[in-house]
């Protein structure tokens, strides 16, 4: 105390101290600016600030120290406001430190160490326990008055029981506060519940009101006060206390109180809860013991242990947040998500020890390494032992007589069964050092890598359980936890895909219902006899299948079919919408089982085609020149038509024109400007459908206008897709719009564009040794054409 | 023959397919209209295969990059330099069409 009153010597204005107090206080809440949650480091910078402060000022530092565990504490943008108004309220206050007296000053003093501690470890539960009264207290008697008026009944108990204390050594300032400044007492005549107004009102942080009070009164008060605070500060150093052995603790005080007064004090404390009484002593109360009286005050404090546990949950859960936050900060995938799982699977762990851990993991490994060597020592030393005494045992059999020889045999067996469980627990115990001496590598060797992170999580868990396992458990037990969120991802990156391409892949039409829907929607093929048509569906497996189906072509009413109006109308039709239906079923179109067949019928068609203008140009009059132009052209009317059929699908009859000219514009005006495009794109395939309507009614027009952008990019990829597989297919005749010149150009285009060198991909698909099935012929010929250049360089 | 490493000539290539059918001493002007109509079925074939083969991916992701406002055409040729399925299948139809154009030429040259 001597130094508490040395400390009071040093000069600095009390005021100011406060005023930059605030100041700080108040520059940490700026900084926090819009954010709820508050940095750290930004209060650790205003604490180390404050600390100057301190340093400059010790008597200031409880109180200091006060305002920054709560700000710590709280962590909250509310708190703090509040706080800066206590500061304020104490700035107020801080003009009567005359009546606050010296011991408020040691109170706070002392209430210093216990805070300190609290911040340090940052943990409520000790917080609460030793010091919350304490802090409340004087919390409380810096409120303003009506808050005081519910808190100020218990608020300085505590308090003065440690002026009390600081009384022991520095008695001559205790007396004279006592007694001198008798208002300062009155302040909280605390235990008794039914004073709290009056008190609050006589707080002399609050006003002058004390003074009125009559002196006898205080002094009364004073001295049941004194003595009730006395009595729990004996009782916090000694466990237990008899009113003879108190009696001659106040005499060694030099204070003469008679046995009745003290038995008093002690009832009324034991009928406030804070004492019960066991014969002729007196103890504390058990902490959790619900008080027996049921008066408002009582109520009040149950309340707050409610809040007090709700917080310190709150709070143990931002640790968790805070520690979780701290490993995978930046991280994403299935091991941050099992790190994520395991940590939330342990909320009621200590997280600042775990984080020590994962800093360090000699903290708890050398210290259970310790423990276990000792434990392995001590279980070899018995087994040893067992060995000596079965030994001596079988010694015993072989001499004594027969009829001992059954205990004997009984005791050996228990000996042998206990031999077993240590042989038992030293082969666990040493695989359980072998994986803390792993966990120590595994640091020191890669301590970055999540997975290994995870494997010290897992470790610690498994440690602080009741049944360790042993590390390569651990280790197979982490690695299936990430498999198992590999999966997990796996599940939801396929989910995510969203509605459409879910229903995409399961409901999207087969061949057979798409070509129903061809026949259908297209007028012409409509003409067609539908149980042929649908045959399609089932000839391109057929040998000459397809050759003998056009052979049988023919209308509804069964009428025949010209050859040329065969295989230069229907034949690029049906080419065009197979064609369409397949590309777009690279992303949209068609069921996954119906791909490769409508491949096949595909090409077993374009082969017809090409048979088809053989046999035209054989017919055709003069020369070699004048019946390859013949070939050319049937195939190239034939693929008009088809392009004509494709137009027309892809982009509706209606809309065809202005399609057309949004096509030569850009790709943007083609999507933006498409709804209406994208519905016919998809229309004819999709009617029909079992999901037709499904599908189509997703992407109509309503549902093309969304907001959420990310379903507007899944409609936008959709639509661009759709948009540019028939706009290639379509190749120059597409865009440009004519024919001959414009595929000449496109294909000069492919050239200047530089990326198509057809040697050089063949190159590439020889040396990558796919399609073995190309004749070693071709590579020769390959060959042959890749040393031309060498050899003419 | 085109060299290995030079980029697809439609010149070239079908000039070269003309001489491999011994037509290249025909009266120009008529080589020149069939080179046209070869040249037309060649385009076909080449984005015909092209569209078969793109992969939908490189659609997106060149959606992704590319300014909407660009031609059509600009971005088609962009969706082929990005996608090596569309190469590899418009460099076996450039094989496909050489090798059906000779033996079309077999044919009919034997019909006479």
């Amino acid at each position: 105390m001597a130094e508490a009153a040395k400390r009071t010597d040093i000069k600095e204005p009390e005021e100011d101290l406060l005023i930059q107090t605030e100041r700080l206080i108040q520059e940490a809440l700026d900084a926090l600016g819009d954010d709820d949650k508050i940095d750290r480091d930004e209060l650790m910078g205003a604490k180390m600030a404050l600390q100057n402060l301190i340093d400059a000022n010790p008597s200031l530092e409880g109180r200091i120290n006060i305002e920054l565990s709560k700000i710590i504490i709280a962590r909250d943008r509310n708190q703090i406001g509040k706080l800066v108004a206590n500061i304020s309220v104490a700035r107020e206050i801080s003009g009567r430190r005359d009546q606050l007296g010296k011991e408020i000053r040691a109170t706070l003093l002392s209430i210093r160490e216990g805070v300190k501690n609290a911040l340090i470890s940052r943990s409520i539960e000790n917080l609460h326990a030793s010091d919350g009264d304490k802090i409340r207290t004087v919390f409380d008697s810096f409120k303003p008055v009506t808050t005081a008026t519910t808190i100020a009944p218990l608020s300085l108990a505590p308090t003065t029981s440690i002026f009390g204390m600081a009384g022991t050594d520095d008695g001559a300032t205790v007396s004279t506060s006592l007694s001198g400044t008798p208002a300062a007492p009155v302040t909280g005549p605390a235990p008794s519940p039914t004073s709290g107004t009056p008190a609050a009102a006589n707080d002399p942080l609050f006003g002058g009101a004390a003074e009125e009070a009559s002196a006898d009164e205080a002094e009364d008060v004073t001295d049941s006060e004194f003595l009730s605070l006395r009595i729990l500060k004996y009782i916090d150093e000694n466990g237990s206390i008899t009113i003879e052995t108190f009696i001659e603790v106040l005499k060694a005080e030099s204070k003469d109180i008679d046995g009745a007064t003290v038995e008093k004090v002690l009832n009324d404390l034991v009928d406030e809860g804070y004492l019960a009484k066991e014969g002729n002593e007196w103890k504390a109360a058990p902490s959790d013991e619900d008080s027996e009286t049921d008066d408002d005050e009582e109520t009040e404090w149950e309340e707050d242990d409610d809040e007090r546990k709700a917080r310190e949950k709150e709070e143990q859960e931002e640790l968790m947040q805070e520690f979780i936050g701290e490993i995978v900060w930046g991280k994403r995938g299935p091991v941050a998500q099992a790190i994520i799982k395991v940590i939330r699977e342990h909320p009621t762990a200590d997280f600042e020890e775990l984080k020590a851990f994962m800093e360090n993991p000699a903290v708890l490994s050398a210290k259970r390494a310790a423990e276990l060597q000792e434990q392995l020592e001590k279980d070899e030393d018995e087994l040893a032992s067992i060995a000596a005494k079965i030994k001596d045992l079988n010694e015993d059999m072989k001499a004594k007589e027969l009829k001992n020889k059954e205990e004997i045999r009984e005791k050996r067996s228990a000996l042998r069964e206990r031999e077993l469980n240590l042989k038992k627990d030293i082969r666990s115990n040493k695989a359980r050092l072998s994986g803390l001496s792993n966990v120590q590598e595994g640091k020191d060797r890669e301590y970055d890598s999540l997975e290994s992170q995870l494997i010290m999580i897992n470790f610690y868990f498994s440690e602080k359980s009741d049944k360790p396992q042993k590390f390569k458990t651990i280790l197979e037990e982490s690695q299936k936890a990430i498999q198992k969120e590999e999966r997990a991802e796996a599940n939801r990156s396929i989910w995510g895909k969203g509605f459409f391409e879910k229903v995409g892949s399961i409901f999207r039409p087969t061949l057979a219902s798409t070509l129903a829907v061809i026949h259908t929607k297209d007028d012409e093929l409509g003409a067609l006899s539908k149980t042929h048509f649908m045959a399609l569906n089932e000839v391109a497996d057929k040998d000459k299948g397809i050759q003998l189906w056009l052979k049988k072509m023919k209308t509804a009413d069964g009428k025949k079919i010209e050859k040329a109006e065969k295989m230069e109308m229907y034949v690029p039709k049906i080419i065009a919408h197979l064609e369409i239906a397949l590309y777009e079923g690279r992303s949209t179109k068609i069921n996954p089982l119906s791909i490769e067949y409508t491949r096949s019928l595909l090409s077993q068609l374009r082969k017809e085609v090409r048979g088809y203008s053989m046999d035209k140009a054989k017919k055709t009059e003069g020369g070699t020149l004048n019946k390859l132009d013949a070939y050319f052209d049937s195939l190239n009317t034939i693929h008009e038509n088809k392009n004509e059929v494709s137009k027309d699908v892809v982009f509706g009859h209606a809309t065809k024109q202005k399609v057309k000219a949004s096509l030569t514009g850009g790709l943007g005006t083609v999507v933006s400007g498409g709804a209406t495009y994208l519905e016919t794109l998809l229309g004819p395939y999709l009617a029909g459908a079992a999901a037709g309507g499904l599908l189509g009614g997703y992407l109509t027009v309503k549902s093309f206008f969304v907001k959420d952008p990310e379903v507007k990019y899944k409609y936008r990829k959709w639509a661009f897709r759709s948009a540019v597989l028939p706009a290639l297919m379509l190749g120059a005749t597409g865009p440009l719009g004519v024919t001959g010149y414009a595929a000449y150009t496109a294909l000069a285009a492919l050239g200047t564009a530089g990326f198509f060198v057809p040697n050089l991909i063949k190159h590439r698909k020889y040396l990558g040794g796919d399609k073995a099935t190309e004749s070693a012929a071709n590579d020769a010929d390959y060959k042959k054409e890749a040393s031309k250049p060498a050899q003419a360089a | 023959m085109t060299d290995q490493n030079t980029p697809f000539e439609p010149n070239q290539f079908l000039d070269q397919l003309i001489e491999e059918m011994g037509l290249q001493n025909e009266a120009p002007e008529k080589v020149e209209v069939l080179k046209e109509k070869m040249a037309q079925t060649l385009h076909d074939r080449l984005f015909e295969a092209a569209s078969e083969a793109i992969e939908p991916e490189v659609i997106d992701a060149v959606m992704d990059e590319q300014d909407e406002e660009k031609e059509l055409w600009t971005f088609i040729l962009e969706l082929l330099k990005r996608s090596p399925a569309a190469q590899e299948a418009m460099t076996q139809a450039l094989e496909d069409f050489r090798a059906e154009t000779l033996e079309a030429f077999e044919v009919l040259s034997k019909t006479d």
